[in-house]
């Protein structure tokens, strides 16, 4: 009798996973399928045409990268529901006019897309504008149209790029939780969540997480098979100038000049003008006594992502001083491993360090299963990579010469890192502390699974407002959230110019 | 019947700041191969995107085939101008074999199954064909890129630096291979270079380019046995410059009276300041010749000794003798100067 019913829930659990799956895989290969129509659109232009207000346009069009999904989707649900800005507004004014639901499949992709599109643009901003003059002269003399030197010549040369930016906006879409819970959208992340949360069921929330696991291990293939084609697409060689820019009419100018600005609009400026008008509403309504609660939610997470990024940093110091003192490919290799922890969606990694925990049981594990150094490991898991890949390039100008000469001097590892490597390197070690700090603070569904009852951080205050239709209460925090999350999209520019110089 | 496929008349240049060609004319007949040889910064790759009207905004103008392509009034697209271009980095598409590359610029199918067997053939790529551009050697690629520029069969061949890419062999081993199939086919082709070599060996007509002015536009031949000018010689290191007064057609020098019969061809200057020309052959070192200097150095380079002449203090000649040359640095020698070969050059 037991074992019928478990055969028979097994064939439930099984149909509702292949439907989770099909929308999860819908939802991402929308999103990229749409992130690519933008970003490639976006990336063509600008790489290629000149018009009014382009330099502003370099950085604004990345801008959509500071908004966690889930506020750019709470602002445009707060502005189309029933009970949002414009339905509100038209039965005050006595109109009673129904608008089609935002909130579904459609919608989550087209408003999931406008924060992921500046991926793909940036990729394929890279390698517009480091083709080769000489290759794109060479298909005009041999006769081509610009639309035909697009199709046949630049497009495919640009496609590793693009590709990886593509890689990255389906991973991005894969783990998105926020986004798809709002938009009421059952993918797998907010399965896992559900039967985590709901039935505390470890062993479904665990299958579930392989099918993930093993989705991802395809796209990290995947993604390395285009990497070794960048050299051989990259074709500047000596003697050969980037691209030159297209002639365009005034015609022409206005309709690039109106597909950016449009862009722009629907991805930064209409979200952040909603929010600032919900934050004056807030004021007018609850005065500064809100605000004040605000601010102490915002010291928590503040002080939980400088202590997560100090944490971090540290440990990515301590991996890279074992790889450049015990010189072993097995370590290295490890270490390189390590780092994948970025790819995994934060409610799949929240089950697997709550399963790894289980282990220690209760005398240890329960210090550890709801406490912030647990919450700490989770986030070092997922960000180590960001914290790494930062040091390592810093590292990478510190030459192992200095430290032999050190070593001849006759100082130890730990005085050579703090009066060679320190100086060399701490601007990357402060790129990391920001880098990882600004991904902590924003970090949504592994905190939603691994905090301790009754720490909200920001992001969980802000997915619980919204949740709840609240997009007024919402809306501060949002916009520090925002704030934040803009340090890192300007360090992003400054060091995609330099690549586009360099390159 | 007139012959031009190329005429530049008068073509100039620059930037706001800056004059980057100035005046350059020079004309090319068919089947010829031009060659125009400068150092970097001179102007020469300006002139040949110009020629092949990948820049716009010169003065002068420019005729393919009798047609103006390029004046102040005409502009006809570079697609359109019946040219081919060759990249000094070749500018092969990555992402497409060397037979794709080959019939890129073609359009209908049976014409590009027949111009890619021709092409293969040609050049020797037919067990290549199926490779892609980073698996082929530097050679391979300038064939393929060649090969992809005549496939469209063009007037005229445009090269920019076409063999700087290469190493010392490959690049003889191409310009006697590329000198035979340009022959074959009966293509015209300018080349610009900084390369001396490669100037002689490979060109009809050549020109020495030097701060956007085209010095001359003559025969390999003349261009090396009657420059116009001084800057020539040292360009193209073409033999030794003698200081001295000519007068009444005598050249008074270090070396004593010389007699010539140049004034005819004497090149008039408003002050009359001349250097003597005296190419590489005219100074030979005999028995019994009529001037004794030290030999100073001797330098075996493989097919011939590169040797200097101590005359007088601060007058050394550089000749060029055989590879058998037998005599040694600081041996007393002498030698004689044939007098036909010298050529009068005013002071720039």
């Amino acid at each position: 009798m037991e074992n019928e019913f478990n055969s028979f829930s097994d064939f439930n659990f099984s149909n509702s996973i292949v439907g989770i799956l099909g929308s999860t895989l819908l939802f991402s290969f929308g999103t990229v399928l749409l992130s690519l129509v933008f970003g490639v659109t976006a990336a063509y232009i600008m790489a290629f045409y000149r018009f009014p207000l382009h330099g502003f346009f370099q950085w604004a069009l990345i801008l959509p990268l500071a908004f966690p999904a889930y506020i750019l989707g709470f602002t445009y649900l707060g502005f189309f529901e029933p009970i949002g800005i414009i339905q509100s507004a038209l039965r005050e004014s006595g109109i009673s006019l129904m608008l089609p639901s935002i909130r579904n499949q459609t919608g989550a992709v087209i408003f999931k897309s406008l924060t992921l599109y500046p991926y793909i643009y940036l990729m394929a901003k890279l390698a517009f504008s480091t083709q080769s003059n000489h290759i794109i002269e060479t298909a005009k003399i041999l006769g081509c149209s610009q639309k035909k030197i697009f199709f046949t010549v630049i497009l495919p040369l640009s496609w590793p790029w693009i590709f990886s930016g593509m890689m990255l906006v389906f991973m991005e879409a894969i783990s998105d939780y926020g986004m798809v819970s709002l938009f009421n959208v059952d993918t797998i992340t907010t399965f896992i969540y559900q039967k985590w949360e709901g039935e505390k069921s470890l062993l479904s929330a665990s299958r579930i997480s392989f099918i993930i696991l093993f989705i991802l291990t395809i796209i990290y293939f995947l993604q390395n098979i285009y990497k070794g084609d960048r050299k051989v697409f990259l074709n500047v060689k000596e003697g050969a100038n980037f691209v030159q820019i297209f002639q365009s009419n005034r015609l022409i100018q206005l309709s690039h000049f109106s597909f950016v600005s449009v862009m722009f609009f629907f991805s930064f400026l209409m979200p952040i003008a909603l929010l600032i008008f919900w934050t004056f509403k807030n004021f007018q309504l609850n005065g500064l006594a809100k605000w004040m609660l605000y601010f102490s939610e915002s010291f928590k997470s503040f002080l939980l992502s400088i202590t997560a990024a100090l944490v971090i940093t540290f440990i990515s110091i301590i991996l890279l001083l074992y790889e450049r003192n015990i010189k072993s490919k097995a370590l290295s290799n490890l270490i390189k491993f390590s780092t994948l922890g970025y790819a995994l969606p934060g409610t799949l990694l929240g089950i697997c360090v709550f399963a790894f925990l289980n282990y220690f049981e209760v005398s240890f594990g329960i210090i550890l299963k709801a406490s912030l150094l647990g919450l700490i490991i989770g986030y070092l898991i997922r960000f180590n990579a960001v914290s790494y890949e930062n040091v390592f390039s810093a590292y990478e100008r510190v030459p192992p010469s200095l430290d032999d000469s050190g070593y001849i001097l006759g100082k130890n590892t730990w005085q050579i890192f703090g009066r060679i490597h320190f100086p060399l390197i701490k601007a990357g070690l402060f790129s990391s502390v920001l880098l990882v700090f600004v991904d902590v603070m924003k970090e949504l569904p592994l905190t939603l699974i691994m905090r301790p009852s009754s720490f909200d951080t920001l992001p969980i205050k802000i997915y619980g407002y919204s949740s709840d239709g609240d997009w007024v209460s919402a809306s501060l925090p949002a916009l520090l959230l925002i704030l934040v999350g803009i340090v890192p999209v300007i360090l992003l520019t400054k060091y995609s110019s330099f690549r586009t110089k360099r390159v | 019947m007139n012959n031009i496929i190329l005429k530049c008349e008068s073509v100039s240049f620059g930037y706001s700041d800056k004059l980057v060609l100035k005046n350059v004319s020079l004309s090319l007949e068919k089947g010829e191969i031009g060659v125009i040889l400068g150092a970097s910064g001179c102007g020469k790759t300006t002139l040949l995107r110009i020629i092949g009207g990948l820049e716009k905004n010169h003065l002068g103008s420019i005729e393919i085939e009798q047609k103006v392509v390029s004046s102040k009034k005409e502009f006809v697209d570079p697609q359109k101008r019946k040219i081919g271009y060759v990249f000094q980095d070749y500018a092969l598409f990555p992402h497409l074999t060397v037979a794709q590359n080959i019939t890129f610029g073609l359009n209908s199918s049976q014409s590009k199954a027949t111009v890619l067997q021709e092409m293969l053939s040609l050049f020797k790529m037919e067990e290549k064909k199926d490779f892609f551009p980073h698996q082929l050697s530097g050679g391979q690629q300038q064939r393929v890129a060649i090969a992809r520029s005549l496939a469209v069969k063009p007037e005229i061949l445009l090269m920019d630096e076409p063999f700087s890419n290469l190493d010392i062999k490959m690049r003889g081993e191409l310009l006697q291979e590329l000198g035979e199939i340009f022959k074959k086919i009966g293509t015209s082709c300018l080349i610009v270079t900084h390369e001396i070599g490669e100037a002689f060996s490979f060109a009809d007509k050549m020109g020495v380019l030097v701060d956007g002015a085209l010095l001359q536009w003559q025969t390999p031949k003349k261009m090396f046995f009657n420059p116009i000018s001084k800057k020539i010689v040292e360009i193209l290191q073409s033999g030794n410059l003698l200081g001295g007064e000519f007068a009444q057609n005598k050249f008074h020098s270090c070396l004593g009276i010389i007699d010539l019969d140049l004034t005819s061809n004497l090149p008039v200057t408003e002050e009359p300041k001349y250097c003597l020309f005296l190419p590489h052959g005219a100074i030979k070192v005999c028995a019994e010749g009529k001037y004794l200097g030290k030999l100073t150095k001797v330098q075996f380079n493989g097919k011939s000794n590169l040797c200097e002449i101590l005359y007088a203090p601060n007058l050394h000649f550089l000749i060029i003798e055989s590879a058998d040359f037998a005599h040694l640095p600081n041996e007393n020698i002498q030698f004689d100067i044939n007098k036909k070969l010298a050529v009068l050059l005013p002071i720039d």
